[in-house]
């Protein structure tokens, strides 16, 4: 199934070969601290109910405080929840098949657009560190392009080997497109049956 | 010096506001630049029952609490030369 996310200027007959984000591990181990925020009152008002049950029950000033002071408490915890999400869910690298587009949202209201056109693509390395990256398959992908441009950066993003394959076999078809557009000998990849789901 | 109970009010209603807008620019975002495809409603679904599940929790405890009642401060009332050493 191709995924429905929108390409950022949109060039004609490109088509979104795939799509990547973070490996789904990165996200659950920055709910961790969220696991401590939640036990944490809980515990407390378990281990104070007697004093706590007595300033609700009252009906008073303290029971108010309390009582929206622990409502406000959850609230934004669980909107910070949401935020972690978004954040994780809007850092995407686009792959099509004329540029790599890497989105990164910075925070709520700070977006990061850049893109990369696969013929400049010189060299792909891939960096697994560490044991749980190793056994849950997820790693860096570098990818060094031509000219003075630093180094465009897939982290922690799952199966980063074939995910170089594919880069570099988009990258060989462009150029061979390129070199048949000039010479008029290589036919296009519509003309020989590749499509970008093949990639 | 007596003080209404609705004041203590007013502190939750701004912390109210605040959390309104930032969870609307936050699904703001989620649909504009995301896909909103079924993961993403799912996760909104259960974000939107948690808040309502909260907000329902104390909305009913408030309505429980007597609100013509007042508090008074110790320290507002008190005099001067108490709270200051002259």
């Amino acid at each position: 199934m191709k995924p429905h996310l929108q390409i950022p200027n949109p060039q004609p007959g490109e088509d979104l070969v795939f799509v990547l984000r973070r490996h789904s591990f990165t996200f659950l181990a920055r709910l961790t601290p969220f696991v401590f925020l939640f036990a944490m009152p809980l515990l407390a008002a378990i281990f104070f109910w007697q004093p706590l049950q007595a300033a609700l029950l009252a009906g008073e000033s303290a029971g108010i405080l309390i009582a929206t002071a622990a409502s406000a408490y959850f609230l934004f915890l669980g909107l910070q929840l949401l935020h972690v999400w978004m954040l994780y869910y809007l850092d995407v690298w686009m792959v099509t098949t004329k540029r790599i587009v890497s989105v990164t949202q910075q925070s709520l209201f700070s977006r990061v657009v850049s893109e990369l056109p696969i013929e400049k693509i010189q060299d792909v390395t891939v960096e697994v560190h560490g044991p749980t990256a190793t056994f849950l398959h997820f790693g860096d992908v570098h990818i060094q392009t031509a000219g003075e441009t630093p180094r465009f950066l897939f982290d922690d993003v799952p199966q980063p080997n074939d995910v170089c394959r594919r880069i570099l076999a988009l990258h060989e078809r462009v150029m061979q497109e390129r070199s048949g557009a000039q010479f008029g000998r290589i036919p296009s990849p519509e003309a020989s049956g590749k499509s970008a789901d093949t990639l | 010096m007596a003080i209404p109970f609705l004041v203590l009010l007013l502190p939750y209603g701004l912390l109210l506001l605040v959390f309104f807008g930032l969870t609307s620019a936050h699904v703001y975002h989620v649909v504009r630049f995301g896909t909103f495809d079924t993961r993403n409603r799912l996760l909104l679904l259960v974000f939107f029952l948690y808040a309502g599940g909260i907000l329902a929790v104390t909305v009913w405890y408030l309505a429980t609490v007597d609100w013509s009642q007042s508090f008074s401060l110790p320290f507002l009332d008190a005099p001067p030369e108490r709270l200051l050493p002259l």
